[in-house]
């Protein structure tokens, strides 16, 4: 007897436009630092800024101090752009959430 | 189609969409992290930063914002020249003492608008940011 049953193939499937996109991961080294030292960041300074220059740590302090750290990260790295950002309290991560 | 792809920075259990952002001013260019916030209409970010960029509040647009828990704060707007991954673009941007959030937020207005999709992808942990060529 013969079986009405087919295998039926599949549609040769042509990359949509999504899976053709050119996928562009971004690279920073000064990020890269902030985001895996970030829980300890949180945990001894929220609350102050960082400062880094191509993942060197130039300092963390408070706000009045955060002029001298920038000068200090032009000073020693003059050719390189610094990286600065507030560090957030574990208050204000929840806060923002 | 071009996308930029930002892994989330975890946190303990939690997982933030921070990004890196680029932020120049006539004479002066640094970097910060930002945080993706797709509820912000404005981007506001920490008003120390525009020391950083030897920009005064006077020169900017007053603006008074309301915040998520109704109150309303005091920034000042500029247009600033802004860089996220490789893509350069004028985003009006809001500074404030006044938020106590601990964080740069990247909001929507001319930041979101200059892309074709934001995408916060939550199992993927990242965000990704497209754009037609």
């Amino acid at each position: 007897m013969r079986s009405e049953a087919r295998t039926i193939k599949p549609k040769k499937t042509v990359g949509s436009r999504r899976s053709r996109q050119r996928p562009e991961a971004v690279r920073d080294a000064d990020h890269q630092y902030f985001a895996s030292h970030f829980t300890r960041l949180v945990r001894k300074h929220g609350g102050q800024w960082i400062v880094l220059v191509d993942a060197n740590l130039i300092g963390i302090a408070n706000k009045n101090r955060l002029a001298s750290l920038i000068k200090k990260a032009r000073a020693e790295y003059p050719d390189r752009i610094p990286f600065i950002a507030p560090i957030p309290t574990k208050d204000e991560i929840e806060c923002v959430l | 189609m071009r996308a930029l792809t930002f892994p989330y920075v975890r946190h303990g259990g939690l997982f933030l969409p921070i990004i890196p952002v680029t932020l120049l001013s006539q004479s002066l260019v640094f970097r910060t992290d930002a945080y993706v916030d797709s509820g912000a209409f404005y981007s506001i970010f920490r008003a120390e930063i525009l020391d950083s960029l030897q920009l005064r509040k006077e020169q900017g647009q007053v603006k008074m914002l309301r915040a998520a828990d109704g109150k309303l704060i005091r920034s000042h707007l500029f247009r600033l020249p802004l860089q996220i991954g490789t893509v350069k673009l004028r985003a009006l941007v809001a500074f404030s003492d006044q938020l106590h959030v601990g964080f740069n937020l990247l909001g929507r207005h001319t930041v979101f608008s200059s892309f074709d999709e934001v995408a916060f992808n939550e199992r993927a942990r990242n965000v990704v940011f497209r754009l037609a060529d």
